[in-house]
């Protein structure tokens, strides 16, 4: 997936200012930024859903609104929800179906996804009777049923419980081992720090931009320094870490400030600014 | 082409498999619906007023389910983000909407041959056999121009509330406010032209001629259909 400069307003306001960006296969790579950045406006654009006022998109070599690059893209647009008045099973069927997949294909794909997400004992329910997180699950089927090159998921573990999120998780990273792209939105910075190869900091145009390490190391010039005898923490320049912890007796760790720091001291020096 | 058939034929299967959900409650109002409506207006109304109730009856029911259904899923759709979802699985916004608007109109139409065969149990008219391809055309073009019509609501305002709201009291108005119920003959001037710029004069005008198998429902269709194109491209200029 390749994103040249676009731009994309809705009226007077500017959603997406100059954005380029790239995904290879088999890598993740994560938008950040918080409510209002244009990061959904930014992926409604990517699978063909609005179009940019100026750029482009290319998505498997194909423009988004092609209808056969769509057969090959996998997407969970955000606030979306499966239909309450079908099953588990039909919600997936009829996806593949409009996507292009066929007969026993299909069904041992579905069979498959829904065992995965530990939704193949409800196959049977009304999508209405699932939680909010099996729905979100039934979502991610919903999307992977045409066994995508690319996948684009909007929040996709919004509404999930830590053990779900973990699941999500290691379905993401099977999908990368298989070289799928994964394009992911998502607020949970612990999220992006775990499974990005590479994160995107959006704030109506890109901020920041890297592996999660080279972010860290590029706007780290401080460290934590966590004396486990006190409990305190205490921050220092690096010149500064070895005269710190020479002083200490109990245990200590020494730690890079997380992304979400980094990721709070970017977006508000790009507001300040 | 076949890909875009294919993805139709899907899309309406959908449609109905979801349908099987309210069935029950939608059988139990067409059925009572039209009883209630007859039976009020044979108590009220002269026998020669008849075809008239059954047309204005149909018209009145076509309106209420297909305008305010068509408009209340089409905005259910859209807030649960389910254009978003169609459109990324290959679907485009027009044939989505077309289908929502043509399954709420396939139900509907079930029902118009209910109030016919109810008008004849319970206020004795007779509909001659050759009036048959003439209702046929009339109720299917009645059913595009009020799914038309919901469509463009559904899509042109942005609350699901307010569609719920408008959407409602639309297709009453357009009822009453129309002549439905008696020919637009009777509407003193200059408001009897007003009366032609509401969709339900055409419907009901087509209906009631068909009723009787007169050729002159036929001029009355091509105004259902003008204002049933008409609502299409409104529509299609909403979703650019």
């Amino acid at each position: 997936m390749e994103v040249w400069g676009v731009w994309k307003s809705f009226g007077p306001i500017l959603a997406n200012e100059d954005i380029s960006m790239d995904l290879e296969r088999g890598e993740i790579v994560s938008l950040l930024g918080p409510n209002g950045a244009g990061k959904t406006t930014l992926v409604r654009q990517i699978y063909g859903e609005l179009r940019p006022d100026k750029g482009r998109i290319s998505l498997l070599g194909s423009k988004p609104s092609d209808s056969s690059v769509k057969e090959r893209v996998g997407v969970i647009p955000q606030e979306c929800s499966p239909y309450d008045d079908l099953s588990v099973w039909d919600n997936v069927y009829y996806v593949g179906k409009l996507k292009g997949v066929k007969g026993e294909v299909l069904k041992e794909r579905i069979r498959s996804l829904l065992t995965g997400l530990g939704l193949w004992e409800r196959r049977d329910s009304l999508a209405d009777l699932l939680s909010g997180g099996m729905k979100r699950k039934l979502l991610i089927a919903m999307a992977l049923v045409n066994d995508p090159e690319l996948v684009i998921l909007d929040e996709p573990t919004v509404g999930l419980d830590p053990e779900s999120r973990r699941e999500v998780w290691d379905l993401l990273n099977q999908l990368r081992a298989s070289g799928k792209g994964i394009l992911l939105t998502t607020h949970y910075l612990d999220e992006a720090e775990r499974l990005s190869d590479r994160v995107y900091f959006l704030n109506r145009k890109i901020v920041a931009k890297g592996t999660p390490s080279q972010i860290k190391e590029r706007f780290s010039d401080q460290y934590d320094v966590i004396d486990y005898t006190t409990g305190r923490t205490i921050r220092v320049s690096g010149d500064k870490v070895k005269d710190v912890i020479s002083k200490m007796s109990g245990k200590f760790e020494v730690r890079l400030p997380s992304l979400e720091e980094i990721y709070l001291e970017v977006l508000s020096d790009d507001q300040r600014s | 082409m076949t890909n875009v058939l294919d993805k139709f034929w899907q899309l309406l299967k959908m449609q109905f498999k979801m349908a099987k959900s309210y069935l029950p409650s939608v059988i139990f109002f067409s059925i009572f619906f039209p009883i209630g409506f007859l039976l009020l207006f044979r108590f009220v109304a002269s026998s020669s007023a008849s075809y008239y109730i059954i047309s204005g009856t149909a018209t009145f029911y076509v309106f209420i389910n297909a305008v305010s259904g068509v408009a209340q899923i089409l905005a259910a759709e859209r807030n649960r983000g389910r254009f978003s979802l169609m459109i990324a699985s290959g679907v485009p916004k027009e044939l989505y909407s077309f289908t929502i608007a043509l399954s709420a109109g396939i139900s509907t139409l079930v029902v118009v041959p209910v109030i016919i065969l109810l008008g004849e149990l319970l206020l004795g008219i007779t509909i001659p056999l050759g009036a048959l391809p003439l209702l046929v055309i009339s109720a299917i073009l009645s059913l595009f121009s009020s799914s038309m019509l919901g469509m463009f609501m559904g899509l042109a305002i942005r609350s699901q509330r307010a569609v719920n709201q408008y959407s409602n009291l639309v297709a009453f108005v357009l009822s009453f406010f129309a002549p439905v119920y008696f020919p637009p003959t009777l509407v003193p001037m200059p408001f009897m032209y007003l009366t032609y710029l509401e969709p339900t004069t055409y419907v009901s005008q087509a209906l009631y001629y068909s009723l009787h198998g007169s050729l002159l429902s036929l001029p009355w269709d091509v105004g259902v259909l003008l204002t049933g194109m008409l609502f299409a491209i409104a529509s299609s200029l909403v979703r650019r």
